[in-house]
């Protein structure tokens, strides 16, 4: 288990055996190492709130509330402005591409696509595009054909392409919904915060519990589509959240302590 | 191409994006109230404060994390917020505790002054204050709250009031039965406030109501120390002043309006043996100054009682001011000011009236057609009826002062007239 203080972490996304972290306040963004390390930090100025971190291929991608989309490459330590504009929030592709929105359109890697795409966040893989509208349902859009499968029934939010062009979507009534490939939609899990491993060909998600104001119970489970869910923590005094998987490692935030930590799959039992 | 075309439908344009969270819903009830739940009263006051804020020209994007009654867990609610970028959270709250602490406070993230949800939870903290004059509790910090700490953007929680607290007032039931548009005058706080902070005009109050109470901002004492301060009973205003009725003794409320044109007046006193039976309001309206009469001594207290109707053209200035010749106690507790449209939140067009300084009765009706007008006294008695077509005269003859109902005949409208000569 490692152990590291944080004051408080917002969110994690993990890649290749490391994961960055967002701290609360969008003071800081941090990348770990599974041995607790932090290897690459960036900073927010003063008057500067940092946001919806993404991190892949050895790159931070994050908004920045005054420079606008900008890229920190770990190896280098360069900073990159992307975009100075107002954009929505970045998505790294499994081959590397950044792709994100700029007033309703679609932008990969510093070039408008041309496609229109209302909404802030969007996951593009594969020539897939998801994202949702604002009567929240989901739309799953070919960027070659123009074709739109619109999937409604749920309140979608923070929709994610697959590999082979599934698609996970959290609902705000607490459904995980899976979207095979060309198939009808159905509910995989009830949980929020799902985070696909393609190693494991699942996704771990969070099962909690509150009182309106705070995080009184959660734990990390796993299904796979189709299969029967299997709890992965069980602590009571540890508030296990936001799950991110890479590379045989399971990372998560305890919600209580703001503290990320992670396990080696070796130590669950999936 | 027309793929393009459907989906260009929703581009985002520019403007300010607010995410409005009303807590709890489904099974989780949030505090409980003699008569209503926290749940559903912040639900109403979210969806009246979103379509409030869906009328200022900056705001492009409202959204909800709940529009219904279920439930949304905390990490949903968040994740919802950032999975749309929204420019600011707003969690709407009441609070509970004993049923006897009532006030307002606001939650941020911090309270370093540069910290934005702090400079945020500043004007709509004072705004929600103001609405109901309940105690001020202040910013406090809530970096511990989940939908504060977890939105990406600056967050706050507004906690607008004890919805438990039934000592001098029953919280609840003022919720509960909407009383003098108790949600609707909270929705508008925060909007209030919301748009004080972002530097847009304020949308109108729903319907167009000004409520002017002795804690409003606006309301000032002569300097004499005669005034003190006496529980009010009146469920939205803690106390009322009170002072015995002597030559010097003034009262005043002062309120920028909205909007100019023709308003009724009312005034809200609290009854006791000891009133003055005829306390002078001074209107001081766009055409001058109207002096009117109440009896606070007689009927009429603990309810609001019309004044007449006066066009303003800016600001409204009433005073209260006593008289040698009219011994007892004068109150000073409330003015309320309403556009005498009869237009209520939902757009429905019912009566309105009017009362001309010759003590009769405008009384506009909501069709063109020939309508018969009944008017019947508090103890249900028909004491006149009048014929007429957009609206109809009344003028009370041989009538004593009090509490009158006009009644529409054709659609069973009724609304209360206060005679006062």
């Amino acid at each position: 288990m490692l152990s590291v203080f944080f004051t408080a972490v917002l969110a994690i996304v993990s890649s290749g055996g490391f994961a960055a972290f967002l701290s609360t306040g969008g003071e800081a963004i941090s990348v770990l190492d599974t041995g607790g390390e932090i290897v690459f930090t960036v900073e927010a100025q003063p008057g500067e709130r940092l946001s919806n971190s993404e991190f892949g291929h050895m790159k931070v991608v994050f908004v920045s509330s005054s420079r606008g989309l900008v890229q920190a490459d770990m190896l280098t330590g360069e900073f990159t402005v992307i975009s100075d504009e107002h954009t929505g929030a970045p998505w790294m592709s499994s081959s590397g591409d950044l792709w994100y929105t700029v007033d309703g359109y679609l932008f990969m890697n510093e070039a408008s696509t041309g496609v229109a795409i209302p909404a802030f966040h969007v996951s593009v893989e594969d020539g897939l595009a998801a994202f949702t509208d604002r009567g929240d349902n989901l739309h799953i859009l070919s960027l070659e054909s123009g074709e739109d499968t619109v999937v409604s029934g749920y309140r979608f939010y923070s929709p994610v392409v697959l590999p082979g062009g599934d698609v996970l979507a959290s609902s705000l009534t607490g459904e995980i919904v899976y979207v095979p490939f060309g198939q009808n939609s159905y509910v995989v899990a009830n949980g929020s915060q799902p985070c696909w491993s393609t190693e494991l060909s699942g996704l771990f998600y969070c099962k909690s519990e509150d009182d309106g104001h705070s995080i009184t119970a959660a734990d990390i489970w796993f299904v796979r589509p189709g299969g029967e869910p299997v709890q992965v923590t069980f602590t009571l005094e540890i508030l296990e959240t936001r799950p991110a998987y890479s590379c045989d490692v399971l990372w998560f935030v305890d919600e209580n302590r703001g503290i990320p930590e992670c396990v080696s799959l070796d130590d669950l039992s999936l | 191409m027309i793929f393009l075309f459907k989906l260009a439908c929703y581009v985002v344009v520019g403007g300010i994006t607010v995410c409005l969270d009303p807590g709890h819903g489904g099974t989780s009830t949030g505090a409980v109230g003699e008569y209503c739940l926290e749940k559903d009263v912040v639900l109403e006051e979210a969806l009246l404060l979103e379509n409030l804020l869906n009328q200022v020209p900056g705001i492009s994007f409202t959204g909800l994390t709940r529009d219904g009654d279920y439930n949304v867990s905390l990490q949903d609610r968040s994740g919802y917020a950032n999975s749309w970028g929204f420019d600011y959270f707003v969690s709407l709250h009441e609070n509970a505790f004993n049923g006897a602490v009532q006030g307002t406070e606001t939650f941020c993230y911090s309270l370093e002054p540069d910290d934005i949800s702090y400079q945020l939870a500043v004007p709509v903290q004072s705004s929600l204050v103001a609405g109901y004059g309940y105690t001020d509790r202040g910013v406090k910090v809530g970096d511990y709250l989940h939908v504060i700490r977890e939105t990406d953007m600056p967050a706050i929680l507004g906690e607008g009031s004890f919805l438990d607290y039934d000592q001098n007032w029953n919280e609840s039931y003022l919720y509960a039965f909407n009383v003098d548009d108790h949600k609707g005058i909270q929705a508008w706080a925060y909007a209030n406030g919301i748009c004080d902070f972002l530097g847009f005009s304020v949308p109108d109050y729903g319907n167009g109501v000004i409520l002017m109470d002795n804690l409003s901002p606006g309301f000032a004492l002569d300097d004499s120390l005669e005034w003190s301060l006496e529980a009010s009973g009146a469920p939205w205003m803690m106390n009322c002043a009170t002072a015995e009725a002597e030559q010097s003794r003034t009262a005043s409320w002062v309120s920028m309006i909205p909007v100019c044109g023709s308003f009724t007046v009312s005034s809200w006193w609290t009854s006791g043996n000891d009133r003055s039976s005829s306390v002078c309001y001074r209107i001081n309206h766009s055409g001058g100054h109207t002096d009117i009469y109440a009896d606070q001594h007689g009927s009429g207290g603990g309810e609001w009682v019309l004044l007449g109707s006066f066009s303003f053209n800016g600001e409204c200035s009433i005073q209260i001011l006593g008289s040698e010749s009219s011994p007892g106690v004068m109150v000073a507790d409330a003015v309320k000011l309403v556009p005498p449209l009869g237009v209520d939140q939902h757009g429905y067009t019912g009566l309105s009236v009017v009362q001309n300084p010759a003590a009769s009765f405008t009384i506009h009706l909501p069709s063109s057609v020939e309508t018969e007008v009944l008017f019947y006294n508090s103890a249900g008695r028909k004491v006149s009826s009048v014929m007429g077509t957009g609206s109809v005269q009344w003028t009370p003859v041989d009538l004593p002062c009090g509490v009158y109902f006009a009644v529409e005949s054709h659609r069973l409208q009724s609304i209360k007239l206060v005679y006062i000569r």
